[in-house]
C-alpha cells in the first residue's frame, strides 16, 4: 500500500519526473550522444512503464550511447544502468531507479572518519525503504539505502547526526553514537490526492474518486465548543449546510445535504459511524474523531440505499499508531455570553405606548401620569434571565499507540456547558476505545466501544402559548413594571391580563433534566484467505437509555393550578447491525479491478415507558416521589413499543483503466418491514465515471506544469424510508375511550386508511465534477453540478372525509435541487517559517417543486404557537415550503388612499396589502411567495496564518437567500392581548398622524390586519447573514520536548459578529428543530459569543 | 489455508442464503390490534362502539369550538375577544367565515369519523355469530344513535351531507371512491333517514341511563324532537315531546343555578349529555374562557387570555328576580379588591362583558380542565319545544301557557297569563327570547334564531354585514376540493 502512495507521490512532485507511456514490449533503442532523461523516456513509450527516479541522486543530463535491439526491459534498464551505479526496482507498474546501496558515494573527504555506520531504513508498517538518501549532518556525506533499507557510511565521527528526506516521509534527523546500529523509522507525509478517503463499505484514494465527497480531516475542523461531530465540519464542506437551530445546551444540530428533497418525510443524513449506521452524532466526543466524509452525490451515496436520500455522513475516529505511545491532554474553558439582547418597551416606554394606542383606539388610559412618571426602566426580564459569563469546558485524555500486531486507541471526554438561559445546562461523559489486532497475516480485528452519557438540564423550551409558553418567550413579552422578585406573599408577580407566567418563575419553577446513556459497539473482522480478496464481517450495536424528568412547582401558574406536576418518561432502544462484505482487489496489466459484494441486516427497536401524577403533598420531592401525587386524576401511565428491519444486498464494481479511467457501478436492494410483501424490496443502481484528463498525451503538458484534473459524471438512485411503522396495513388504535358516568371507558377506532401500495420515496441524481490541482498543488479544489430530484414522494392525500378518513398515505409529487457546489484550498505562503492557507467553498442551490399530485395543486401547512399556521406553500414550480402570505405596501395615511384602495375597511395607520390580483379585495387569493426556508448559497472563507509558532484561523460564513418567519415580530404587530410586551422599535416608532411612517403600523385594532394576514412581508424577514464563526489563535510552546512532547495553548473567540438585516436572536436559529425544513424564530435560545482558553499536552 | 477457505465458504453461503429472508422482514405490531382478531367477539364490538361515542363526543375544544364559536358568537347572547384565539372566533362574531374555515373542516371531518365508527359497529355486530338478538338490537340501537345524532350536527352547521354506507370488506381504494362520489342526499331523505335510525333507537334503547353518557330511549327521542323542531314539523314535535313527557323519567331540576354545577349532575332534567371529568381530553374548559380578569380564582384554576364576553343587552331581557341571572356575572372584587363592572359604565354605557359563569367552577378542577358534564338535551327543552309546537299548531292555548311556566316557576320568575298573549306571534317571539334565557351558553342559540327566521336580522343590528345565506355554514373547500362532486351552500 504505501509504495502505492509513494507513487501517487512520486507523480505530483516535482522533483520527479515521469512522462506519459504508450505501449511496447521489447526495447529497441539506437541512440548516441543523448541524455539519460531522454533515453528513459524513449524506453518508457516503447514499455509504457513509468520510471520514477530522484534528480538528486541521478545525474540525468548525463549523454549517453546505447544500441539496444529488440531486448527485453530488463536486459535494456541492466544495460543502461550497468555503469553508472545505479539498480532499479519495480514497484508495481513502475520502475523506481536508484543509487546502487552497496556503491556509497562518499562526497566527503575528510580523513578523521574512523569507523563504519550502518543502520536500516524502515516504513512505519516495518517495510524496509529503498533509494532514500542519508545525509550525514555538517559533511555532506550522503549515502542511499538498498533494497533492503540498509545504509552504510564508509568513516563518521564518533557521534553525530543523520537527516533523511525522503519524498513522502516526514523529514527526520536523529543523532548517533558510533558503532550503534540504527533502526530509522519514517512516518509517511500523506499528500491531499493521496488521502484516504472513506467511502461506502471501504476506502478509496481521494484520486481515484468518481463520486463527489467532500472529505474533512481533524486537522480542518471548524472549531468552537461544540459537542455535536456535525458541528465539525460546519464551513467546510461545500453543500453541506450545518445549522444550529437551538443554542441551548445539548440541542441537536440540523445537517442539509444539497438541498431538502422530501416534503412531507425525513430530509435528515444518514450518520455512519465506524461502519454503523443511524448513530447519533451527539453521542460522540467531537475529541475522538479522526475524518468525516460526506458522500454527497447519488452515485456515491447509493450504496446505502433506502437511507441515502439526504446524503451520507461516513465519521471515522482515531486509532493507534504502530511503534508509539502517546498520553493526550486536552482541554478549554469558555466563557458565553449573550451575543444580542432583543429591545423591547421598558416600564415607562410601555405605560407611555400602552395608553397612547388606547387614546388612538378612543379609549380610556390604562395607567395614570403619576404612575408614568414614578416608572423608571423597569425590569429586563431578559437580563433577568440570561446569565453571564456562563462556563464552557472541555477535558479530553486520550491514549494511544500500538505494536507490531496490535494498536489502541483509548479516551475520556468530560464536557460541561453552563447554559446562557439561568437553569440550562448540559454535562457529558464520553468513553471511547478503539483496539485493532492483527494476530496473522490474514485476519484483522477491529473492536470500536463508545459509551455516552448526557446530563441536560433543559429550560422550557415548548413552542406553546400562554400559560404554557416558556421563560423566552415570556421574557420578551412579560409585564416589564412587575418587579422581579417575589411579592409579599411569596410568590412571583403576575400581570392576570397577559396570560404569561412570570419569565422567573417559569425559569426557578419548572425543572427538565434528560439523562441519556448510549453505548454502541463493532466489532469488524477482515480476513484475508488468499491475495486479493477481502472478506468483512461486521457485527454491532447500539443501546440508548434515556430517562426524562420534568417537575411544575406551585411557583408556576399551571403547577399552582395542579399542585405540582410531575412525570418521567424512560425509553430503552437498540439497534443491531450484521453485515457480510466480500472484496476482491486484482491488477492485471493496466486493468485494476474491485468487487464488493455484500449483505446487511439491521433491526431498530425502542420501547418507552411513562408516568405522570399531580397533585403532590409538597414540592420539596420534585419528579422523584410520584406516588406522592394525588393517584387519582391526572395520574399517568403509558408505554410502548416498535421495531422495524432493514435487509439488503449490495454490490459495486470499481474498474479503473491505467489510473487514468475510473468507473464505479454500484446496486442494492433494500427491503422493510415497513411495507407491504409486494413492496418489501427496491433497487437502487447507481454508475459513476472519472477521467484523469491531465494523464492523457494532448494535455501532459499541463501536467508537466503540475496540473492535474479530473472529471467525473456520476448517475444514482436513493431512497427514503421515512415512513411511520404500520402504513400498509389495517388496525384499530387504543385512542377511543369515553367517558360513561365518571369512569373512563377504552375504546378503539381504526387507525388509518392502509395502503398496501406504498413503496419508498426515491431521490435520482445526477453530478459532474471536476476536480483540479494547479502549480503542483498549491491549489487544489473542485467544482460540481447537480440535479436531483426526488420522486414518489410520501404524501398524505385528502380524501373525502365523509369515509371517516381524512387522508391516507399515497406517493406522489417531485421536488428538485439543483446546485453548484466548488471548493478551493489554496496555499498562499509556504515558506518554512511563514506559512498561509485559504479554504474556500460556495455552494449555489435552487429548489423546485416539479410535480404535484393533481388532489394536492398547492399544499399550505405550517403551524407553530398554537397562533400561527398556514404559512408555508408547496406548490409547482416554487421552491418547497416557501413561505406564503400577503405583500405590504407600507401603511395607509389617510382616508383618501383608503378609499382607492382594496381594502375599504382600513383606518390609517393600518398595514396595506398587495392586491396582487387586482380584483380590488384583499383575501386569500392575494397571498404570493415571500421567501424561502432554503439559503440560495453558502459561502465560507477559512484562513490559516502560521508564523514559526503562532497560528491563527478563522472562518467567516456567508448564508444568504434564506428568509424566516419571525414569530416575535408577529406577536409584537399582533399581540395576544394588549398588556403584552413588545419590540420596542415597531412601538416607538409606530404611525400616528404626527408620525407618518410608511414602516411601523400604528397598532391601533390590529385584528383589523391579522388573522389570516399575520403572514406577510412584515413578518417574514430576510435571514442572510454574515458571521465571523470563529477565531482561533494558536502558540505552539513546545515541540519534541524531552519529557513532554508538545504543549500547545490556545485563545478562542466563536460567533464574534454577525451581520444581518434580522433581528431576532440569531439568523441560524428555528424553533421548528433540526428535522424540519421551514424556518421559524419563536422562543429561540439566544446565540452565544464565546471566549475560549485551552491547552493540549501531549507526553 | 485450507480450512480457512472452508470456513470462508461457509460464512460466504450462510450470509447469502439469508438474502431476501421475508421472515425477518415481517412486520409487528405490538401497540395497535389486528381488527380481524379484535373484533370477533362482543368485547370487541363493545370498545368500537365506545370509541363511537368518543368520536361523537363534544367535549374540550370540540365544545368550546362547536358550542360557542359556531353557534353562540354569532348570536345576541355573547362573543369574545383576547387571547389567541380572538383571530379565530373573529369571522364567526363578524359573519365572515371562509369557505376553508378549518374548524368547520374539522368538525365536518369528526362527525364522519363517528359516523364511520357507527357504521362500523353495524356491519360487524351483524356478522357476530351467536349473539343475543335483544343485545344485538341493543348495539345496532346505540350505534344508529350515535350515527344519526352526528349527522344531526352536521344538517345543524351545513344543511344536508353525504349518506355514506360502506360495504363489507371494501378495499381502500373502494372506501376512497364511495367518498370521491358520494353527493350531498335530498333533505327530505337525509331527515327521514335520520328520523329512521332514531325511531330504530328509540324501539331498543333501554329507558334508564346506565351508566351516565349511553344513549336511552329518551335521547333518541330528545333528537327526534330536535330534528323535528328543526324541521318545523310542529304535529311530530308535539308528538314526540308527549312522548317523552309520558316516559316520566325527566323532570326540572329544582335549583337552575346549580344544575350545570358538579352537585347537579345527578339531576333528572339531563336527557343526553357527554359526562366530563376535570382530566385532560376528557374535560370542560368552558370556565377557564369565563373568568373575567384578576378574578379570585381558587389556585387550582386558570384563567385563559381568550375572553368569552355576554351581551350587556341580553343580561338586561331578564327580570330582577329570575334565578337563572344568578350564572351571569356583572361585577366582581378583583384579586387586588377592586370592584369591577362589567354590565356597564357610570354613564350607564353598556360594556358588553358580562360573563357567564353556566358551568359554575369546579372545586375540584385542575387548571382548565373541569369536570362539569356538558348537556345536549334536557327537559326544559322538550317543555319549551312542545310550547313552540302547540303554539304554532293552534295559537297561545293554556297548555303551551303551562308548559313556559314549568320553566319560569323553576327560575323563580313572573309567570304568563294566556290573556296576555292574543296572537301567535306574541307567544312565538316571547318562545325565542325565553329560549335565550333559558339556554343561554348551551349553543342553541344559532338554530333558535334561524328557525325564527333572525339569525341574520340580529346580527345585522349589531353591525355586522351577515348575508342571507349565512344560515348554513359552507360546506368545507377541502371536502369540495376531495369531492367535486359536493354541491356547495347558495351564496358561498
Amino acid at each position: 500500500m504505501i509504495f502505492m502512495k509513494l507513487i501517487i507521490l512520486f507523480l505530483v512532485i516535482a522533483t520527479f519526473h515521469v512522462s506519459a507511456n504508450s505501449y511496447g514490449q521489447n526495447i529497441s533503442l539506437h541512440v548516441k550522444g543523448e541524455s539519460f532523461k531522454s533515453i528513459l523516456t524513449k524506453i518508457r513509450k516503447q514499455s509504457g512503464t513509468d520510471f520514477l527516479y530522484n534528480s538528486q541522486q541521478i545525474d540525468e543530463d548525463k549523454k549517453m550511447n546505447l544500441s539496444i535491439t529488440n531486448k527485453p526491459l530488463a536486459e535494456a534498464l541492466r544495460i543502461l544502468l550497468a555503469d553508472q551505479q545505479l539498480t532499479y526496482s519495480v514497484r508495481n507498474n513502475a520502475i523506481l531507479i536508484h543509487p546502487n546501496a552497496s556503491a556509497s558515494i562518499t562526497a566527503g573527504k575528510d580523513n578523521t572518519f574512523q569507523q563504519d555506520l550502518r543502520g536500516k531504513l524502515k516504513d512505519n508498517t516495518g517495510k524496509p525503504i529503498a533509494g532514500a538518501t542519508i545525509l550525514l549532518v555538517g559533511t555532506g556525506q550522503s549515502v542511499a539505502t538498498d533494497e533492503h533499507g540498509d545504509f552504510q557510511f564508509a568513516k563518521t565521527p564518533p557521534s553525530g547526526e543523520l537527516r533523511i528526506n525522503f519524498i513522502g516521509f516526514k523529514e527526520k534527523t536523529i543523532s548517533f553514537q558510533r558503532s550503534q546500529q540504527l533502526v530509522i523509522t519514517l512516518e509517511p507525509q500523506i499528500n491531499e490526492m493521496e488521502e484516504v478517503v472513506v467511502v461506502g463499505y471501504g476506502v478509496q484514494k481521494k484520486s481515484d474518486l468518481t463520486g463527489s465527497i467532500s472529505a474533512v480531516q481533524a486537522k480542518d475542523f471548524t472549531q468552537g465548543s461544540n459537542i455535536n461531530a456535525l458541528q465539525l465540519i460546519n464551513g467546510k464542506a461545500p453543500g453541506v449546510t450545518i445549522s444550529q437551530t437551538n443554542s441551548a445546551p445539548g440541542a441537536g444540530t440540523k445537517i442539509q445535504v444539497r438541498g431538502a428533497g422530501s416534503i412531507n418525510s425525513s430530509n435528515d443524513a444518514l450518520i455512519v459511524v465506524d461502519g454503523l449506521p443511524g448513530i447519533d452524532p451527539s453521542s460522540l466526543s467531537p475529541d475522538d474523531i479522526e475524518s468525516i466524509d460526506i458522500l454527497k452525490d447519488a452515485s456515491a451515496a447509493a450504496i446505502y440505499g433506502t437511507r441515502a436520500a439526504s446524503g451520507v455522513v461516513l465519521i471515522t475516529t482515531k486509532k493507534g499508531k504502530s511503534g508509539t505511545a502517546i498520553a493526550k491532554y486536552d482541554s478549554y474553558i469558555g466563557f458565553q455570553n449573550v451575543s444580542k439582547k432583543l429591545d423591547v418597551l421598558n416600564g415607562k416606554q410601555y405605560m407611555q405606548v400602552l395608553n397612547a394606542i388606547r387614546k388612538d383606539a378612543n379609549k380610556d388610559a390604562i395607567f395614570t401620569e403619576d404612575q408614568i412618571n414614578n416608572m423608571g426602566e423597569g425590569t429586563n426580564w431578559q437580563s433577568e434571565i440570561f446569565r453571564k459569563n456562563a462556563v464552557v469546558q472541555n477535558h479530553q485524555l486520550s491514549f494511544s499507540g500500538g505494536g507490531d500486531k496490535s494498536n489502541f486507541y483509548t479516551a475520556l471526554n468530560y464536557f460541561n456547558q453552563d447554559g446562557l438561559v439561568k437553569n440550562s445546562g448540559y454535562a457529558k461523559i464520553n468513553f471511547r476505545t478503539n483496539l485493532e489486532f492483527r494476530p496473522k497475516d490474514y485476519i484483522k480485528f477491529n473492536i470500536n466501544g463508545n459509551y455516552t452519557r448526557g446530563n441536560q438540564q433543559a429550560i422550557y423550551t415548548s413552542n406553546g402559548v400562554n400559560e404554557a409558553a416558556g421563560p423566552l418567550n415570556s421574557a420578551l413579552q412579560f409585564d416589564p413594571t412587575l418587579p422581579a422578585y417575589v411579592n409579599e406573599h411569596g410568590r412571583y408577580y403576575l400581570n392576570n391580563f397577559i396570560a404569561l407566567d412570570n419569565p422567573l418563575a417559569l425559569i426557578n419553577g419548572k425543572e427538565n433534566r434528560n439523562i441519556s446513556n448510549t453505548f454502541y459497539g463493532l466489532i469488524t473482522a477482515e480476513i484475508k484467505p488468499f491475495t486479493d480478496f477481502t472478506a468483512t464481517l461486521r457485527v454491532g450495536g447500539s443501546t440508548a437509555n434515556m430517562m426524562n424528568s420534568s417537575y411544575t412547582d406551585r411557583s408556576t401558574i399551571n403547577g399552582l393550578a395542579n399542585s405540582g406536576l410531575g412525570s418521567k418518561n424512560a425509553s430503552s432502544g437498540h439497534q443491531w447491525l450484521g453485515e457480510f462484505l466480500l472484496n476482491y482487489n486484482k491488477k492485471i496489466g493496466k486493468h485494476q479491478l474491485a468487487f464488493l459484494l455484500g449483505t446487511t441486516f439491521e433491526e431498530f427497536q425502542s420501547e418507552g415507558v411513562g408516568a405522570s401524577s399531580m397533585k403532590f403533598l409538597s414540592d420539596v420531592t420534585s419528579y422523584n416521589l410520584l406516588q406522592s401525587g394525588d393517584g387519582d386524576k391526572g395520574d399517568n401511565v403509558s408505554s410502548s413499543k416498535s421495531r422495524n428491519r432493514l435487509n439488503g444486498v449490495l454490490g459495486r464494481i470499481n474498474y479503473n483503466f491505467n489510473d487514468r479511467y475510473f468507473i464505479t457501478a454500484s446496486l442494492r436492494s433494500d427491503g422493510t418491514s415497513r411495507f407491504s410483501e409486494e413492496n418489501k424490496f427496491a433497487f437502487f443502481p447507481s454508475g459513476a465515471f472519472a477521467w484523469k484528463l491531465t494523464d492523457e498525451d494532448f494535455l501532459s503538458h499541463l501536467k508537466e506544469n503540475g496540473t492535474t484534473l479530473k472529471l467525473r459524471f456520476g448517475y444514482g438512485r436513493l431512497g427514503n424510508q421515512g415512513i411511520d411503522n404500520y402504513q400498509t396495513i389495517n388496525t384499530l388504535v387504543a385512542s377511543g375511550n369515553a367517558v360513561f358516568g365518571d369512569k373512563i371507558y377504552q375504546g378503539v377506532v381504526p387507525a388509518r386508511l392502509p395502503n398496501k401500495n406504498l413503496r419508498w420515496e426515491s431521490t435520482e441524481e445526477i453530478n459532474l465534477g471536476l476536480d483540479f490541482e494547479l502549480l503542483r498543488g498549491r491549489i487544489t479544489g473542485s467544482v460540481d453540478a447537480y440535479k436531483r430530484n426526488t420522486k414518489d414522494q410520501l404524501f398524505s392525500k385528502p380524501i373525502s372525509s365523509v369515509v371517516g378518513f381524512s387522508n391516507y398515505m399515497v406517493n406522489f409529487g417531485n421536488v428538485e435541487n439543483r446546485g453548484i457546489d466548488f471548493q478551493l484550498n489554496s496555499k498562499n505562503i509556504i515558506r518554512d517559517q511563514w506559512q498561509w492557507n485559504s479554504l474556500f467553498n460556495l455552494a449555489l442551490l435552487k429548489n423546485e417543486v416539479k410535480e404535484l399530485p393533481d388532489f394536492i395543486p398547492q399544499l399550505i401547512t405550517g403551524s407553530i404557537a398554537s397562533f400561527i399556521s398556514n404559512y408555508q406553500l408547496v406548490e409547482r414550480g416554487q421552491p418547497m415550503l416557501s413561505f406564503y402570505g400577503y405583500e405590504t405596501e407600507g401603511i395607509f395615511q389617510n382616508d383618501a388612499e383608503i378609499k382607492n384602495s382594496a381594502q375599504p375597511e382600513a383606518k390609517p395607520g393600518h398595514i396595506r396589502f398587495k392586491d396582487q390580483n387586482q380584483d380590488g379585495k384583499i383575501d386569500l387569493k392575494d397571498r404570493t411567495i415571500l421567501g424561502k426556508p432554503f439559503p440560495s448559497i453558502n459561502l465560507s472563507l477559512s484562513n490559516t496564518f502560521k508564523y514559526k509558532d503562532v497560528s491563527l484561523d478563522f472562518l467567516l460564513q456567508y448564508v444568504g437567500g434564506i428568509s424566516m418567519l419571525d414569530a416575535n415580530i408577529t406577536e409584537t404587530l399582533y399581540p395576544t392581548n394588549e398588556y403584552r410586551n413588545r419590540l420596542s422599535e415597531y412601538y416607538l416608532n409606530r404611525w400616528t398622524p404626527e408620525n407618518p411612517t410608511n414602516q411601523y403600523p400604528s397598532g391601533v385594532n390590529p385584528t383589523a390586519y391579522g388573522g389570516d394576514y399575520i403572514i406577510n412581508s412584515m413578518t417574514v424577514r430576510d435571514a442572510s447573514f454574515l458571521r465571523l464563526k470563529n477565531i482561533n489563535l494558536n502558540y505552539e510552546v513546545l515541540k519534541n520536548g524531552k519529557s513532554v512532547n508538545r504543549v500547545n495553548i490556545f485563545l478562542a473567540l466563536e460567533n464574534l459578529a454577525t451581520w444581518t438585516k434580522y433581528k431576532g436572536y440569531d439568523p441560524d436559529a428555528s424553533a421548528t428543530g433540526t428535522n424540519a425544513v421551514s424556518k421559524v424564530s419563536y422562543n429561540s435560545y439566544p446565540l452565544a459569543r464565546t471566549i475560549r482558553l485551552g491547552l493540549n499536552l501531549t507526553l | 489455508m485450507t480450512t480457512l477457505k472452508l470456513k470462508y465458504l461457509t460464512i460466504l453461503l450462510l450470509s447469502l442464503s439469508t438474502i431476501g429472508c421475508n421472515s425477518f422482514l415481517k412486520e409487528e405490531v405490538y401497540t395497535e390490534y389486528d381488527p380481524n382478531k379484535f373484533l370477533a367477539d362482543e368485547t370487541g364490538i363493545d370498545a368500537l362502539l365506545t370509541g363511537a361515542y368518543a368520536q361523537s363526543r363534544i367535549i374540550a375544544y370540540d365544545h368550546r369550538n362547536y358550542t360557542y364559536m359556531m353557534n353562540e358568537f354569532n348570536t345576541d347572547i355573547a362573543f369574545e375577544t383576547g387571547g389567541g384565539l380572538e383571530k379565530d372566533a373573529a369571522p364567526f362574531i363578524q359573519f365572515n367565515w371562509s369557505v376553508n374555515n378549518s374548524f368547520l373542516n374539522s368538525f365536518w371531518e369528526k362527525m364522519y369519523k363517528a359516523i364511520a365508527s357507527a357504521n362500523s359497529v353495524i356491519i360487524l355486530s351483524n356478522q357476530l355469530n351467536g349473539l343475543d338478538p335483544a343485545k344485538l338490537n341493543k348495539i345496532q340501537a346505540e350505534a344508529k344513535f350515535i350515527r344519526s345524532s352526528s349527522y344531526y350536527f352536521l344538517y345543524n352547521l351545513f344543511g344536508p351531507t353525504p349518506l355514506i354506507d360502506i360495504p363489507v370488506g371494501a378495499s381502500p381504494q373502494e372506501i376512497e371512491e364511495i367518498g370521491k362520489n358520494a353527493k350531498r342526499a335530498d333533505r327530505d331523505v337525509f331527515v327521514n333517514y335520520i328520523i329512521s335510525d332514531l325511531e330504530f333507537a328509540k324501539q331498543y334503547l333501554p329507558l334508564t341511563e346506565s351508566p351516565i353518557g349511553r344513549a336511552t330511549k329518551g335521547a333518541a327521542l330528545g333528537y327526534l324532537m330536535k330534528i323535528y323542531l328543526k324541521e318545523k314539523n310542529w304535529q311530530k314535535l308535539a308528538d314526540v315531546t308527549q312522548e317523552i313527557i309520558d316516559l316520566h323519567q325527566y323532570e326540572l331540576y329544582s335549583n337552575y343555578p346549580r344544575l350545570f354545577a358538579i352537585e347537579g349532575e345527578s339531576n333528572k332534567e339531563y336527557i343526553f349529555r357527554a359526562p366530563c371529568i376535570a382530566q385532560a381530553g376528557y374535560q370542560n374548559n368552558y370556565m377557564a374562557h369565563a373568568f373575567p380578569p384578576n378574578y379570585p380564582i381558587l389556585t387550582n384554576w386558570v384563567n385563559f387570555g381568550a375572553q368569552f364576553r355576554t351581551y350587556s343587552a341580553f343580561y338586561k331581557t331578564f327580570e330582577s328576580n329570575d334565578k337563572r341571572r344568578e350564572l351571569l356575572i356583572r361585577n366582581y372584587t378583583d384579586i387586588s379588591g377592586k370592584n369591577v363592572e362589567l354590565l356597564e359604565d357610570n354613564n350607564g354605557k353598556a360594556l358588553n362583558d358580562v360573563r357567564s359563569f353556566k358551568y359554575w367552577p369546579d372545586p375540584n378542577g385542575v387548571g382548565e380542565n373541569m369536570g362539569n358534564d356538558i348537556v345536549y338535551i334536557r327537559y326544559a327543552d322538550v317543555l319549551l319545544s312542545r310550547a313552540e309546537a302547540l303554539n304554532e299548531l293552534n295559537g297561545p292555548n293554556q297548555e303551551s301557557i303551562d308548559l313556559i311556566n314549568q320553566v319560569r316557576q323553576r327560575a323563580n320568575t313572573t309567570l304568563l297569563k294566556l290573556a296576555d298573549y292574543t296572537n301567535k306571534l306574541l307567544l312565538r317571539d316571547f318562545l325565542l327570547a325565553e329560549r335565550g334565557r333559558e339556554f343561554f351558553s348551551e349553543g342553541l342559540r344559532r338554530e333558535d334564531l334561524i328557525r325564527h327566521g333572525k339569525f341574520i336580522q340580529s346580527a345585522k343590528e349589531r353591525g355586522y354585514a351577515a348575508k342571507e345565506y349565512q344560515v348554513v355554514y359552507p360546506i368545507p373547500l377541502q371536502q369540495i376540493d376531495a369531492n367535486p362532486n359536493l354541491t356547495q351552500n347558495e351564496g358561498y
